[in-house]
C-alpha cells in the first residue's frame, strides 16, 4: 500500500518534472520562432544570433562583421567592417567582399541604397552604403539594416543586422480596415438604418399579432360572460 | 342599380369552396398542375445531382431563365399591392369583388419567386450562408430581407380580411365539410364571431396593413433591381433602375390581376360580381401603368443609345439591331404599345379585349426580364476569348424550362385550392359595399344604417334586413 503511493508521488513529482521541462523547450522554440520569422529563409540559420556582429566559423577561419549606421547629412550611411580571425586569434581585414544591404521588412528583406544596394569591402575590410532617411519604421521609428555576404572563400555566408532609430515612426493604426461599404465590417449608419427599417415593419407585424391574439381573447370572454 | 340579397352574395360566392364541389374539370386541371410540378420538381432533383452544368447556364451567363423568373414573379407579386392597397387607401367602392384574387396572386407569386434564386444557386444548402455570413453591405441581403418580410406582409394583408369570410365557411360547412377543412376553418377564423370589438381591431389591423404594404412593396422591387443596378456592367449600370422595376412591376401585376379576374369570372360565373366595369378601370389602370412603363423604356434605351459608349454600344446594338434585336422590336412595339393601342379604346377594355391584352403584356414582361438579365451578362466589359463556344452564347434547356414550368404551375395550383377551401371574392366587402351604396341611393335617416356598418356573419346587418332583400 505504502509502496503503491510512494509511486504514485514519484509519478506525479516525475509528471511534473517533465511538464516543466517540456514548457521551457517550447517557450525557447517559440523565442526562436519569433525570431525566425523575423529573418528570410536564406538567413534562418543565423537569425537567432541577432546583434550588429556576426561571425562566421570555418575549419580554418572565424569572419566577424560589424555594423555602424552613422548621419549622412541628407541620408544615413551603413558602415560594415568585414575581419577574419585565423586559428592564432589574429584578427586581418577581409577586403574585395561584395555585401548586400537589405532593410528587413514584415514578409522579407527590401535592398536599400541610391542605386545600387551592393558595397564591396576596401583594404581595411570596410563597405559603406547610403540609404534614405524617409524608410518606414515602427511606432518609434527604428528599423532594422541588414548586410549580407551572399558568398565569400573566406568567410562563406554571413549576415549581421543592427537596429536603431533610422526611419520614420508609423504610429500603429489601431483599426487598419475601418466600417466601410467595401469593408467587412458595414458602416454603422448603414446598419442602423437597416435596422430601424426592417424592425419597424416586423414591430407592427408584431402589433397584428397582437391584434389578432385581442380578436381571439374577445370571443373567449365573450364566451366566459355568456 | 340591381341590389342583391346577402343570402344570394353568399350563396354566389362560397360555391366554388362548397366541400365535395370538386368537379370532372377541376378534378383534371388539378392533376394535370400537379404532374408539371412534379415534372419540374424531377428536373430540380436531375440539376442537384449534376450540378449546373445541368442547365444552359455557364460562367458568363450565371443568371439565365431562373433570374428572368424571379424578376418577373416578383413583379406579378405587386398586383395585390396595387389594387388592394392603394384602392382601399383611396376608398374605390368597385374594389370591393377583386382584392381577394389580388392579395392571393401577390403572396402566391412571391412564395414561388422567392423559391427562383435558391434554384438558381446549385446549392441550396449555401443559402444560409446568406443569413450566416451575409454583409449588410449586400444588396442580395437586402433582396432575401426584404422578400421575406414582404412575403410575411403579403400573408397577413391576405388573411386579415379572410377572418369573417373564414368564420362564415365553418358556420356553412359544418354539416357537410370535411373534419380537416373544419379544423382548418376553427383555427384561421380566430373565434369570431363579427361582435363590435372584433370588428374594431380586424378594422384597424388592416388600416395599418394597408399603410404598410405599400411601402414594403416598393422596396421590394426597387432592392430586386439594386441587385442589378448595382453591378458594374453594361446596361444595368442605370440611376432610373429602381423607379423602372416598379413601374414595370406594378404593369405588369395589374395585367395579371385582370387575368385572375377574368380566369374566376369565367370558371366560377361571378359575372354578377366581376363586371365589364371592374375591367374597364382596371384596363384604365393599366392603361396608364403602360404609358408610364413606355416612357421609362425610352430613357432606359434612348440616353446610352444617344452616347453609344463603347461597353453600352456593344450591348445596344446587340438589342437594337444584333442577335437580339427582333424579341427587342417585338417587345416594344407588341407588348407596350399594342396594349396601349387595344386599352385605349373602349372595345379593348371590355372582358374579352382586355384579358388578351393582358396577355400579351404579362408574356411581354417575362421575356423583357429575360432581355434585361441575359444580353448584359453576354456583353462583359472584359471580351468573352479563349472560352468553349456554348459559354458565349446562352438559351435555356429542358432543364431550366422544366423547373420554371412548374413553378409556374405550382401558382396554378395553390390559387385553384385556395379557391377550393376558402371564398375567391371577400364577401363581407362586398356585403359593406352592397350597404354603402344603398346607403349612397337612400338617405341613412330613411334606412337607419351608418356608412361603415358591418354585416354580422349570420345574418344581415340588424334592422336592415328589408333593404336586402330582394
Amino acid at each position: 500500500m505504502k509502496m503503491n503511493r510512494n509511486i504514485t508521488v514519484m509519478l506525479i513529482v516525475f509528471t511534473l518534472a517533465w511538464s516543466v521541462n517540456v514548457r521551457a523547450q517550447m517557450g525557447s522554440m517559440a523565442m526562436d520562432s519569433m525570431h525566425s520569422r523575423a529573418s528570410s529563409a536564406d538567413d534562418r540559420r543565423i537569425a537567432h544570433d541577432a546583434s550588429s556582429t556576426e561571425d562566421s566559423a570555418s575549419a580554418s577561419h572565424k569572419a566577424k562583421l560589424v555594423l555602424a549606421v552613422r548621419d549622412g547629412d541628407s541620408t544615413w550611411i551603413v558602415k560594415a567592417i568585414l575581419t577574419s580571425v585565423d586559428s592564432t586569434g589574429r584578427e586581418a581585414a577581409v577586403p574585395k567582399a561584395t555585401l548586400s544591404f537589405y532593410v528587413q521588412r514584415l514578409f522579407g528583406l527590401l535592398p536599400i541604397g541610391v542605386d545600387d544596394n551592393t558595397a564591396a569591402t576596401d583594404d581595411s575590410g570596410i563597405a559603406e552604403l547610403s540609404f534614405a532617411k524617409d524608410l518606414p519604421g515602427d511606432a518609434q521609428g527604428n528599423v532594422i539594416i541588414v548586410a549580407r555576404i551572399e558568398d565569400n572563400a573566406l568567410t562563406g555566408p554571413l549576415v549581421a543586422r543592427d537596429s536603431g532609430k533610422w526611419g520614420i515612426p508609423l504610429p500603429i493604426v489601431a483599426d487598419p480596415f475601418p466600417r466601410a461599404l467595401w469593408e467587412p465590417r458595414a458602416p454603422f449608419p448603414l446598419i442602423i438604418t437597416f435596422c430601424i427599417l426592417l424592425g419597424g415593419v416586423w414591430i407592427t407585424y408584431g402589433f397584428i399579432l397582437t391584434q389578432l391574439v385581442n380578436i381571439k381573447k374577445g370571443n373567449k370572454l365573450n364566451h366566459d360572460e355568456a | 342599380m340591381e341590389i342583391v340579397s346577402v343570402e344570394k352574395i353568399r350563396s354566389d360566392l362560397l360555391k366554388s369552396a362548397t366541400p365535395g364541389n370538386f368537379g370532372k374539370v377541376s378534378r383534371y386541371w388539378v392533376i394535370a398542375l400537379a404532374l408539371f410540378m412534379c415534372w419540374g420538381l424531377y428536373a430540380y432533383i436531375y440539376q442537384l445531382r449534376n450540378g449546373l452544368e445541368a442547365t444552359a447556364m455557364r460562367n458568363y451567363v450565371s443568371w439565365g431563365l431562373y433570374i428572368s423568373t424571379f424578376v418577373f414573379f416578383i413583379g406579378i407579386s405587386h398586383s395585390g399591392t396595387l389594387v388592394s392597397a392603394i384602392l382601399r387607401i383611396t376608398n374605390q367602392e368597385w374594389r370591393r369583388p377583386i382584392t381577394r384574387s389580388a392579395e392571393l396572386l401577390t403572396a402566391v407569386a412571391l412564395m414561388f419567386g422567392g423559391i427562383m434564386p435558391i434554384i438558381d444557386m446549385g446549392r441550396p444548402d449555401r443559402v444560409a450562408n446568406m443569413i450566416i455570413f451575409g454583409r449588410v453591405q449586400s444588396p442580395l441581403l437586402w433582396d432575401i430581407m426584404c422578400i421575406a418580410t414582404y412575403f410575411t406582409g403579403s400573408v397577413i394583408f391576405l388573411y386579415l380580411p379572410m377572418i369573417p369570410d373564414i368564420a362564415l365557411c365553418k358556420e356553412r360547412f359544418a354539416k357537410t365539410g370535411s373534419k380537416f377543412r373544419l379544423w382548418v376553418y376553427d383555427k384561421l377564423s380566430m373565434g369570431w364571431e363579427g361582435t363590435p370589438d372584433q370588428w374594431r381591431l380586424l378594422e384597424r389591423s388592416m388600416r395599418v396593413m394597408t399603410v404598410m404594404i405599400i411601402p414594403i412593396a416598393v422596396s421590394v422591387h426597387t432592392v430586386v433591381s439594386y441587385i442589378f443596378a448595382m453591378t458594374l456592367r453594361s446596361g444595368w449600370n442605370s440611376t432610373i433602375f429602381g423607379p423602372y422595376f416598379v413601374i414595370g412591376a406594378l404593369y405588369s401585376g395589374s395585367a395579371g390581376v385582370i387575368l385572375t379576374m377574368a380566369a374566376f369570372r369565367k370558371v366560377y360565373h361571378l359575372e354578377a360580381y366581376i363586371t365589364p366595369r371592374h375591367f374597364d378601370l382596371m384596363s384604365k389602370i393599366v392603361l396608364s401603368l403602360t404609358m408610364i412603363y413606355a416612357y421609362f423604356n425610352l430613357n432606359e434605351y434612348w440616353i446610352p443609345a444617344y452616347k453609344m459608349e463603347s461597353g453600352e454600344g456593344g450591348l445596344l446594338t446587340a438589342l437594337f439591331t444584333g442577335g437580339y434585336s427582333t424579341v427587342f422590336w417585338i417587345l416594344q412595339f407588341g407588348t407596350v404599345l399594342l396594349p396601349i393601342i387595344m386599352l385605349a379604346t373602349p372595345r379593348g377594355r371590355k372582358p374579352v379585349g382586355a384579358t388578351i391584352a393582358c396577355i400579351i403584356i404579362v408574356v411581354g414582361a417575362w421575356v423583357k426580364r429575360y432581355i434585361i438579365v441575359v444580353p448584359t451578362l453576354l456583353h462583359p466589359f472584359l471580351p468573352i476569348q479563349n472560352v468553349p463556344d456554348s459559354w458565349s452564347s446562352y438559351f435555356p434547356n429542358w432543364v431550366e424550362f422544366s423547373v420554371t414550368g412548374g413553378a409556374l404551375a405550382g401558382i396554378f395550383l395553390v390559387i385553384t385550392l385556395f379557391s377550393k377551401f376558402f371564398p375567391i371574392a371577400s364577401i363581407w366587402e362586398i356585403e359593406e359595399g352592397v350597404i354603402v351604396a344603398q346607403h349612397a341611393l337612400a338617405p341613412s335617416s330613411q334606412v337607419g344604417l351608418e356608412p361603415s356598418a358591418h354585416i354580422p356573419i349570420n345574418g344581415p346587418f340588424p334592422g336592415n334586413e328589408e333593404a336586402f332583400a330582394k
